[in-house]
C-alpha cells in the first residue's frame, strides 16, 4: 500500500469529488495485459484516467507472447522454406538445404521479446501503471468501488482501490475431456511453437485457424501431419467453397485431412499418442509422436473473486452488454476473449477502445460484430469478413456472387502464387457488400480493403470505380466485383 | 442506341429553360437517373437526370443558353448491342421526337461503340410537338423508380426518349448512388444508403429525417433498413416522403431574407472575410457581390449574449479582376437566381410602399414544449421539430382572423383569398427560394410542420417543381437562425404582407410586479400601405403573437 501511494503523483485524472477524498484510488484497474488489457490501459491513460494494468506474466498476452505474433514469425520461416524447396522452379540452384529448427524458434521468440518490450514502453509513455501479479476483485467495504488484491510473483500482495475494474484475462486452450495437457506429448499451441525439434509425426485435433496454421507449418518442416476436424470441413467458420478448396490444397501437399471426424480413445503411448478416428467412412487408427489439441478456448475466469461479487460465468465466459462492456455488477467491465467468441486479438483491442472511451464519457458507435475480419496464415492464406454464402442464404439474402481466381491474375502468375480465389458476396437488391472471402497469397492484407468498404457502406459500384494499381493481387477484389456485376474484364 | 435528352417541361406555364451547368462532359459515362445538367427556369432550378445509362455523346446547348421546352439538348449513346432495337416501333408519345440523323449530328460520337444505325428523322425538331401528353404512358424506360427526381403529378414526364425504348442499365438493381446526393448539406450518405433509398423510394427529405446512429449522426444501412421496415409496416414513421431534417439550431433551416425570391441575408454580405482574397481590404468585400441586393433590411446588433460565431459564406467565383488605382476589383456574373432575386426585390419595392411594425413575443411556453418533446417528436414522426412551424401555424390563424392581410392588389381591386397558401423562405447556398405550403388553413400543426420540412429539404436539393413556389398568399421568413433580433423583410409580390421572426433570446421581462427570465422573440411585419394601414398591420401582428403565446397551436399532436 505504501508503494501504491507513491504512484499517485499524477493529477490529470478525472476530476471527481469522491476521488478528491480518495486520492489513492484508481479510476480504472485492468486485469490482464494482452491486446485487450494493454490497449485499454493505453487508451485510458491517453484520456486522462488514472489507470493500472495488472499482468502476471509479460505484457502482450497470448497474442504477442504465445499466439499471433510468434506463430507468424514461424509461418514466415515455413513459407520461405517452402519457396526454397521449389528452387528449381525459380531457376535457383541450392545444393544443400538444411533446417536449424531451434534457430527458427529462437527467431520467433526474439520477435516476441521485442514487441512486448515495446508495449511496456508504450504503457509507460501513456502513464499507465503496470503492476506485476494476479489480481482478485472484492467490493470496497468502505462503500463504492472495489479493491483489487494483487499477488506478485514473489507472493507479496498489494491492494489497489479502484473505481472500476476491467477484466481482460483472456482465455486458454480447452483440453479433451479425460486427456489433460501434459505439454510434452499432448500439447497446446504454446508448447507447439517452442518444440526442440520437428516431430516426425503430428496429430492435430481441431482445424480452426490454430490447427490449420500448425498443420501447414509442420508439414513444410517435414512432419507427417494428420489434421482432424469434427465439423464439415477444416476452418469450419469460413465459407464452404474456400475451406473445401484449402482442404484440397492441403491434401495435395501431403497433409492428411479428416473432416467430420471424431477422435476417440486418444491416449499416450511410450512413443507418443494413439487413438481412433471415427471418419464418415469408418474407423481409422492413428498414431503420432505428438498431438496438438486445438479444439477451442475457455475463459480465464477463475480466482478473480467473481463468485463473491455475484458474477456467474456462462460456459467459462463472462456476459456483458456489448455496448458498455459492463457485467451484471456495475463498475465491473469485461472485454476480449474472456467474454467469448469471436476470440480474436483485434476484437479484444476494439472492445477495449469502445469500453474505455465510454467510461471516459465519449460516445462512439458500437462495434459491428458483423464486420470483423478473420485470418488464417497458412499458404495460401485465408481471410474473410462478413457472412459466408451459407449464412447469407440462411438469412434469406438474395446474392450476387463474384469470383476471381488468382491463376487469372497477372501478379499472381508473376510471383507464382496462383492458388485460390476471391469470392465476394453482394446483396442483389442494393449492391451492398455482404461478405468477402479470399483464399490466396496475402489474402490477409487484401481483406482490409473490403473491411473499409463495409464500414463506409460501399456498394460494388464504388469498388469498381476505385482504380486498383496494376499489377497487384488486390486487383482480384475489383475483378471479382466486376464478375458479380457481370463486368469482369480479365476473367 | 441513341437516346435524346430534351429540355423538360417543368411546369404548365413554362416554355423554356436555361442551361446552368453541364455536370457531365462529352464522352463521359452516365448512369440512368444520374444528373447530367442543371437547368434554371423562371420558377426553379432543377437537376436533369439521364434517361438512360450510356455515354454522353452530344451536347447541343451551351451553358447559359436558353432553350425552348422539348428541344433536344443532349444525346446519350446506350450500349451498342442494342442498336438493332432502334428500328423497333417507337414509343407512342415520342414518335415525333427527333432522332438525330448523322447529318444533323456535327461531332461524331467518340468511337468506342459502333454508331447506331441511322434512324429516319420524321421532321425537324418542333418544340410544340414534343411534350408528351400527360396521359400517355411515361416514355422513360421505367423499371427502377425514380421517386424524388421528377415528381409525377402535374408535371409531364420531362425526358423524351427518341425512337425506341432505352435499354436498361447493365445491372440496375445493384447500381450504387443514384439521385440521392452524397451530401445533403448536413450529412453524408453512403453509397449503400443511397442505393437502398433509391430502390425503396426513400426521398432525400425522408432520409434527412432519419436519426443516424453512425459516426457523427450518419445514417447507416441498418438505420435505413429499420426505417423502411417501419414504413412498410405502417408504423409510426411517416408513410409519405415528408420528413425533413432541419439543422440543429432552432430556426436555421428557414431563413432570413425575404419574399419570393428574396432579400438576401445582409449580414453575410457584410462580412469582411467573404473570401481570403479580400480579407486584407476591409470594405471591399461587401460590395463585391455585384448584384448589390441590399434590400431594406437592417439588423441591430448581435443577439443578447452568447458568442457570435463566424459563419462562412459560400465562396464566389470572379469572372474577371479589374485593376484600379485602389486595388483589384473582382467581377462576378450574376447567376439566374441572383438576377431573379434582384428583379423581384426592385419590383416589389417599386410596387408596394412598405411599412413595418415590430412586436416582441414571449416564446417561453413553446421553447419549453419543444425542449420537452423534440426527442419524442423526432422518434414518432421522423423529422426534427423546429420553431418555424409554430410561427407559420400562428400566422395562418391570424390570417384567418384578418383575411385582409391575405390579399393581393389588381388595379383598383383588392383580391381577398379565402384560402391560405403560405410561403416559407428557405436559404440556399447561392440565394433563396420561397416554397409554398398550400392550403395551410386545412392543415393541423403536424401537417404544416411536415410540409415545411419536406419543402425545405427539397428546396436545398433543388427538387422543387415550379408549382411549389407559386401561388403564395402570404409569406413568413425566419431570420432567427442568424442570431439577429429582427429584420424588415421585403414583400413577396403579389402578397400584401410578410412576417419576419427573429432570434429567440432569454431576456429579463416584467411579469406583473416581478422580473422574470423569459424566451423572447421579435416579430416584424412588413405590409403594403396601399391596402393595409397601421391599424390592421398592428392588429395582425398582435394576433400572431397571441396565437404563439396562447400555446394551443399543437393541439392534436
Amino acid at each position: 500500500m505504501a508503494e501504491q501511494s507513491g504512484r499517485t503523483g499524477r493529477t490529470n485524472h478525472t476530476d471527481r469529488s469522491d476521488q478528491a477524498e480518495r486520492p489513492d484510488r484508481w479510476d480504472l484497474v485492468v486485469l490482464g495485459g494482452g491486446p485487450g488489457g494493454y490497449v485499454a490501459g493505453i487508451r485510458a491513460g491517453q484520456l486522462g484516467l488514472k489507470v493500472a494494468v495488472v499482468e502476471a506474466e509479460r505484457v502482450g498476452g497470448i497474442c504477442l507472447n504465445w499466439g499471433c505474433i510468434p506463430t507468424k514469425a514461424l509461418l514466415k520461416n515455413a513459407e520461405i522454406y517452402e519457396h526454397v524447396q521449389e528452387a528449381a522452379t525459380w531457376g535457383l540452384i541450392i545444393d544443400s538445404l538444411g533446417l536449424d529448427f531451434p534457430k527458427v524458434v529462437k527467431r520467433s521468440r526474439d520477435v516476441s521479446d521485442r514487441l512486448t518490450k515495446g508495449v511496456a514502453a508504450l504503457l509507460k509513455k501513456y502513464k499507465c501503471e503496470l503492476v506485476n501479479g494476479r489480481g482478485r476483485i472484492a467490493r470496497d467495504p468502505s462503500g463504492t468501488g472495489f479493491l483489487v488484491a494483487v499477488t506478485g510473483p514473489d507472493g507479496a500482495t498489494q491492494t489497489l482501490a479502484a473505481e472500476r475494474v476491467m477484466i481482460a484475462t483472456g482465455a486458454r486452450p480447452r483440453q479433451i475431456s479425460g486427456l489433460p495437457f501434459d505439454r510434452e506429448v499432448i500439447l497446446t499451441s504454446r508448447e507447439a511453437m517452442i518444440l526442440p525439434e520437428v516431430p516426425k509425426s503430428l496429430l492435430i485435433v481441431g482445424a480452426g485457424a490454430i490447427g490449420v496454421e500448425f498443420a501447414y507449418m509442420y508439414r513444410v518442416f517435414g512432419a507427417k501431419v494428420t489434421l482432424v476436424e469434427m465439423l464439415d470441413h477444416i476452418l469450419p467458420v469460413e465459407d464452404d467453397e474456400i475451406a473445401l478448396e484449402l482442404e484440397k490444397i492441403f491434401r495435395k501437399s501431403g497433409v492428411e485431412v479428416f473432416s467430420r471426424t471424431r477422435v476417440e480413445r486418444l491416449e499416450r503411448t511410450e512413443h507418443g499418442v494413439k487413438g481412433t478416428l471415427q471418419t464418415p467412412t469408418g474407423p481409422v487408427p492413428v498414431e503420432a509422436e505428438k498431438a496438438l489439441i486445438a479444439i477451442g478456448l475457455q475463459g480465464n475466469v477463475e480466482n478473480l473473486g467473481l463468485e463473491e461479487l455475484g458474477i456467474a460465468p456462462e460456459r467459462s465466459f463472462l456476459t456483458v452488454d456489448k455496448i458498455r462492456y459492463e457485467t451484471a455488477v456495475p463498475g465491473i467491465f469485461a472485454i476480449g476473449d474472456v467474454i467469448g467468441p469471436p476470440l480474436l486479438a483485434h476484437v479484444a483491442s476494439a472492445e477495449a477502445l469502445a469500453a474505455v472511451e465510454r467510461i471516459a464519457g465519449h460516445e462512439r458507435p458500437p462495434i459491428d460484430y458483423g464486420r470483423i475480419p478473420g485470418c488464417t496464415y497458412c499458404r495460401p492464406q485465408v481471410a474473410s469478413i462478413g457472412l459466408t454464402e451459407r449464412a447469407a442464404k440462411e438469412k434469406g439474402i438474395e446474392l450476387k456472387i463474384g469470383r476471381f481466381p488468382f491463376r487469372a491474375s497477372g501478379k499472381g502468375l508473376a510471383i507464382n502464387e496462383t492458388q485460390g480465389f476471391v469470392k465476394l458476396l453482394f446483396d442483389a437488391k442494393y449492391g451492398g457488400v455482404v461478405g468477402a472471402h479470399i483464399l490466396g497469397s496475402e489474402a490477409t492484407e487484401m481483406i482490409a480493403e473490403v473491411g473499409l468498404g463495409m464500414t463506409l457502406e460501399t456498394t460494388g459500384r464504388e469498388i469498381l470505380e476505385t482504380i486498383h494499381a496494376h499489377p497487384t493481387l488486390s486487383e482480384a477484389v475489383m475483378e471479382a466485383t466486376g464478375a458479380a456485376y457481370g463486368e469482369s474484364i480479365n476473367f | 442506341m441513341r437516346v435524346d435528352m430534351v429540355m423538360p417541361q417543368m411546369g404548365e406555364s413554362i416554355t423554356e429553360g436555361t442551361v446552368v451547368r453541364w455536370t457531365k462532359k462529352i464522352g463521359e459515362l452516365v448512369a440512368r437517373d444520374e444528373n447530367v445538367l442543371d437547368i434554371s427556369t423562371d420558377k426553379v432550378d432543377s437537376e436533369i437526370p439521364s434517361p438512360a445509362a450510356g455515354r454522353l455523346v452530344e451536347i447541343r446547348a451551351r451553358e447559359g443558353e436558353t432553350i425552348p421546352v422539348g428541344q433536344v439538348i443532349a444525346v446519350i449513346e446506350t450500349e451498342a448491342g442494342d442498336a438493332v432495337a432502334a428500328s423497333a416501333p417507337a414509343a407512342p408519345s415520342s414518335a415525333q421526337a427527333p432522332a438525330p440523323s448523322p447529318a444533323a449530328t456535327p461531332p461524331p460520337p467518340p468511337a468506342t461503340a459502333a454508331p447506331a444505325p441511322p434512324v429516319t428523322r420524321p421532321s425537324s425538331p418542333s418544340p410544340t410537338a414534343e411534350p408528351p401528353v400527360a396521359a400517355a404512358p411515361s416514355p422513360t424506360p421505367a423499371s427502377a423508380p425514380s421517386p424524388v427526381l421528377i415528381p409525377s403529378a402535374p408535371v409531364p414526364a420531362p425526358i423524351v426518349v427518341a425512337a425506341a425504348p432505352a435499354v436498361s442499365p447493365p445491372v440496375p438493381p445493384m447500381a450504387g448512388g443514384g439521385p440521392i446526393p452524397r451530401h445533403d448539406g448536413e450529412r453524408f450518405y453512403s453509397p449503400l444508403v443511397r442505393s437502398i433509398a433509391r430502390v425503396e423510394g426513400v426521398s432525400v427529405a425522408e432520409l434527412a429525417g432519419i436519426r443516424g446512429t453512425g459516426r457523427d449522426g450518419r445514417v447507416t444501412k441498418d438505420d435505413l433498413a429499420s426505417y423502411v421496415a417501419t414504413r412498410a409496416s405502417g408504423g409510426g414513421a411517416p408513410a409519405s416522403p415528408a420528413a425533413a431534417g432541419m439543422p440543429a439550431g432552432p430556426s436555421a433551416a428557414l431563413s432570413a431574407g425575404a419574399p419570393a425570391v428574396g432579400a438576401q441575408t445582409v449580414s453575410p454580405l457584410a462580412s469582411p472575410t467573404l473570401s481570403p482574397a479580400t480579407s486584407g481590404a476591409p470594405g471591399v468585400a461587401g460590395p463585391v457581390s455585384a448584384g448589390g441586393v441590399l434590400p431594406g433590411v437592417s439588423f441591430f446588433g448581435p443577439s443578447g449574449g452568447g458568442e457570435v460565431k463566424f459563419k462562412p459564406y459560400p465562396a464566389y467565383t470572379a469572372a474577371e479582376t479589374r485593376s484600379t488605382g485602389d486595388g483589384p476589383i473582382e467581377v462576378i456574373k450574376m447567376d439566374i437566381m441572383r438576377q431573379r432575386i434582384a428583379e423581384h426585390m426592385v419590383r416589389s419595392k417599386a410596387t408596394s410602399p412598405h411599412v413595418a411594425s415590430v412586436t416582441e413575443c414571449d416564446m417561453t411556453g413553446i421553447v419549453r414544449y419543444r425542449e420537452a418533446t423534440k426527442g419524442e417528436f423526432q422518434q414518432k414522426y421522423g423529422f426534427r421539430l423546429t420553431y418555424t412551424p409554430f410561427i407559420v401555424a400562428a400566422t395562418v390563424q391570424a390570417l384567418l382572423d384578418y383575411p385582409m392581410m391575405n390579399a393581393s392588389v389588381e388595379g383598383t381591386d383588392i383580391l381577398v383569398k379565402r384560402f391560405v397558401n403560405i410561403g416559407v423562405a428557405v436559404a440556399l447556398d447561392n440565394g433563396l427560394i420561397v416554397p409554398v405550403v398550400k392550403h395551410a388553413e386545412e392543415k393541423n400543426f403536424l401537417g404544416i410542420a411536415r410540409a415545411i420540412t419536406d419543402l425545405a429539404a427539397r428546396a436545398r436539393a433543388k427538387k422543387l417543381v415550379p408549382d411549389e413556389v407559386a401561388g403564395g398568399t402570404f409569406a413568413v421568413t425566419n431570420m432567427g437562425g442568424y442570431g439577429n433580433l429582427f429584420g424588415l423583410p421585403i414583400i413577396s409580390q403579389p402578397n400584401v404582407g410578410i412576417l419576419g421572426a427573429g432570434a429567440i433570446v432569454k431576456r429579463p421581462v416584467v411579469l406583473g410586479e416581478a422580473i422574470a427570465v423569459r424566451d423572447i422573440m421579435y416579430l416584424s411585419l412588413s405590409y403594403d400601405h396601399r391596402v393595409v394601414d397601421g391599424a390592421l398591420g398592428g392588429y395582425f401582428i398582435q394576433r400572431v403573437r397571441y396565437h404563439l403565446e396562447k400555446g394551443d397551436l399543437v393541439a392534436g399532436v
